[in-house]
């Protein structure tokens, strides 16, 4: 019974659910919680924590970790400013197409040199945080084009804007490849376990490489739709989505033994985080209390994903019945 | 590159041969001078005590490891270096001593992906999930469900491996394996671990493999009597090098076996 709900597959919803219902409650039908305006609210947070949130994870899957995803968002924002003025299309995928390079050049780096993950990316991190510093002269670059910044962030359909929606889009995708192809199964093999991943045959340093390109990508497109719709793009300012990101794919189910994960849990997890945010502002709670309360989500499942707890609440129960039973014992 | 998979060998011919290879790491000579040879569908057996180098035989020839010495012929072609993926292309399968499964996954599911070198549809069809790609996917997955069937484990296909007994576990390793329809099926100890009856069920299979599919097949394995049992030539191997080789019988009353098994100081 336990295990049902404390399955990481199965977690990341109950979660989700419990946590808008105890919001809503809270609210006590005050409509602050409830409301189209905080629904845009949580989307647009998808949009900024997700696609970062998803390139970590992907990683993550396969037992890896990209940290240079905060760096890249930053120096992604700041490319697609300075370059996305004239042509705004170009922007955006100049800032995708350099994120996707990045990630393929530490992947190539990790798998021809038998390199851990965690060193390359962090290296990656500070490298690109730095060319961010470099390249906007430590200052905050203005977006010229205003009416694509408000463009971006339009709602439509009272929740959706074009910048929720290419998150959106982005996720489905993933959980389409990862749930519906072979090489789905092929990254989930990768990270269970390489050597047997290796001995039958799957790619597993192209699978690597795949996936720490597909997160430069996810990473550069998500960075530079963010500095758009900010309309600026500063070496500081995005530097910090890490945090969230890597929390949101844990509290979505992603293990970090790899092997283990969905992009659809992956979701569940960012919108725990930007539920979390949007509703507690709405009810008036105050900010330094949202990192304790999301810290408190955040700890609940790594208690959860210890082996010992269910022989320990089995072995509380056993106790329990014991003092509370009247009956002689044999 | 693409290996030689088409080249035909006829049963009883050689299929690979290990010519004077020699492995170590740093100072530690884990095999010397080793040479024989493997038969196509036969059971050969790699026997020998602890330390023997006999699963670092069995990582040479899948690509693990590299020898500084000696050449190997798989197939007719001499090769220097492979890697791991590039044997299970040329048709090299294995199973490990300590389970190597994808733990979340189904059995379904880890048998499948012995299927992946046979997909051939690329990035996009399997995206669009239609027309060619669906159907390689069933036309595998049939194939997949007749390798189920004979090692008897419809029951589980749909758990988890992770929540299977040990001897299931390596039943689902030995699917795994088989589902690449293999030229040369390696076993690391194929029923370490387990207890008779395991045992036995999985020496049914091993035979039953052999005699099915043709496949030939190369296994270490501590349990001397069914080693006899089950192989058709035995070579031993003692502190990396070859002390006797020959049919179960031959090496059983050789007196450099019955040293080494006995513990006579050298």
């Amino acid at each position: 019974m336990l295990g049902r709900f404390t399955s990481p597959s199965v977690r990341p919803f109950i979660f989700l659910v419990a946590i808008v219902a105890v919001l809503a409650l809270i609210d006590k039908g005050q409509g602050r919680f409830l409301s189209v305006a905080t629904a845009f609210s949580v989307l647009q947070q998808f949009a900024t924590i997700g696609p970062v949130a998803l390139a970590l994870g992907l990683s993550m899957i396969v037992r890896e970790f990209d940290l240079s995803v905060g760096g890249m968002l930053s120096l992604a924002g700041c490319i697609a400013v300075m370059t996305g003025a004239d042509m705004v299309i170009a922007g955006v995928l100049f800032a995708t197409v350099v994120g996707g390079i990045w990630g393929m050049l530490q992947g190539v780096v990790m798998v021809r040199l038998r390199l851990d993950s965690v060193g390359v990316t962090l290296g990656g991190f500070l490298t690109l945080g730095g060319l961010t510093y470099v390249l906007t002269g430590n200052s905050t670059i203005g977006y010229e084009r205003m009416d694509i910044a408000m463009l971006v962030n339009q709602p439509m359909l009272g929740v959706f804007s074009i910048r929720n929606l290419v998150a959106i889009a982005a996720f489905v995708l993933a959980a389409w490849l990862m749930g519906w192809t072979r090489i789905g199964r092929d990254v989930v093999a990768v990270g269970s376990d390489r050597r047997a991943a290796l001995v039958a045959g799957v790619g597993v340093d192209r699978i690597l490489i795949g996936v720490f390109v597909a997160s430069g990508l996810l990473t550069g497109l998500a960075g530079a739709l963010l500095s758009y719709s900010l309309g600026a793009a500063s070496p500081v300012a995005l530097a910090d989505t890490l945090v969230p990101a890597a929390a949101a794919a844990i509290i979505g189910g992603v293990s970090l033994a790899g092997g283990k994960g969905t992009p659809i849990g992956i979701a569940c997890g960012v919108l725990i985080l930007a539920v979390l945010r949007s509703g507690l502002t709405a009810i008036g709670v105050p900010p330094f209390v949202h990192d304790i309360v999301t810290g408190s989500v955040l700890l609940s499942v790594a208690l959860l994903d210890a082996g010992d707890l269910e022989r320990r609440w089995f072995g509380l129960r056993r106790i329990w019945t014991r003092a509370f039973t009247t009956e002689p014992r044999l | 590159m693409r290996a030689p998979a088409d080249i035909d060998i006829s049963a009883g011919e050689t299929i690979l041969s290990i010519e004077n290879v020699s492995l170590s790491f740093g100072g530690v000579r884990a095999i010397r001078d080793v040479s024989f040879d493997i038969k196509k569908g036969e059971v050969r057996a790699i026997i020998g005590p602890n330390g023997a180098g006999k699963t670092s035989m069995l990582n040479v020839i899948n690509g693990f490891y590299h020898p500084q010495q000696g050449r190997i012929t798989f197939k007719g072609q001499a090769r220097a270096k492979m890697q791991p993926h590039d044997a299970a292309r040329g048709g090299i399968a294995r199973t490990f001593q300590n389970v190597a499964l994808f733990k979340g996954m189904s059995a379904l599911d880890n048998i499948m992906a012995g299927r992946t070198l046979k997909m051939k549809r690329g990035f996009l069809w399997q995206l669009l999930r239609v027309g060619p790609a669906l159907n390689e996917e069933i036309a595998h997955r049939h194939r997949v469900e007749e390798i189920i069937d004979f090692l008897e484990i419809q029951a589980i296909r749909k758990v988890p491996v992770a929540r299977l007994p040990y001897g299931l576990q390596k039943r689902v390793e030995l699917g795994r394996a088989l589902a690449m329809e293999p030229d040369l099926l390696l076993l690391d100890e194929p029923m370490a671990g387990m207890n008779l009856e395991e045992k036995e069920d999985m020496s049914r299979f091993i035979i039953d493999v052999n005699d099915h599919f043709g496949t030939t097949i190369a296994l270490i394995e501590h349990d001397m009597g069914v080693v006899m049992d089950l192989s058709d030539r035995v070579v031993v191997l003692d502190h990396g090098v070859k002390i006797a080789d020959g049919t179960p019988g031959e090496v059983k009353s050789n007196q450099n076996v019955i040293d080494a098994y006995l513990g006579v100081a050298h």
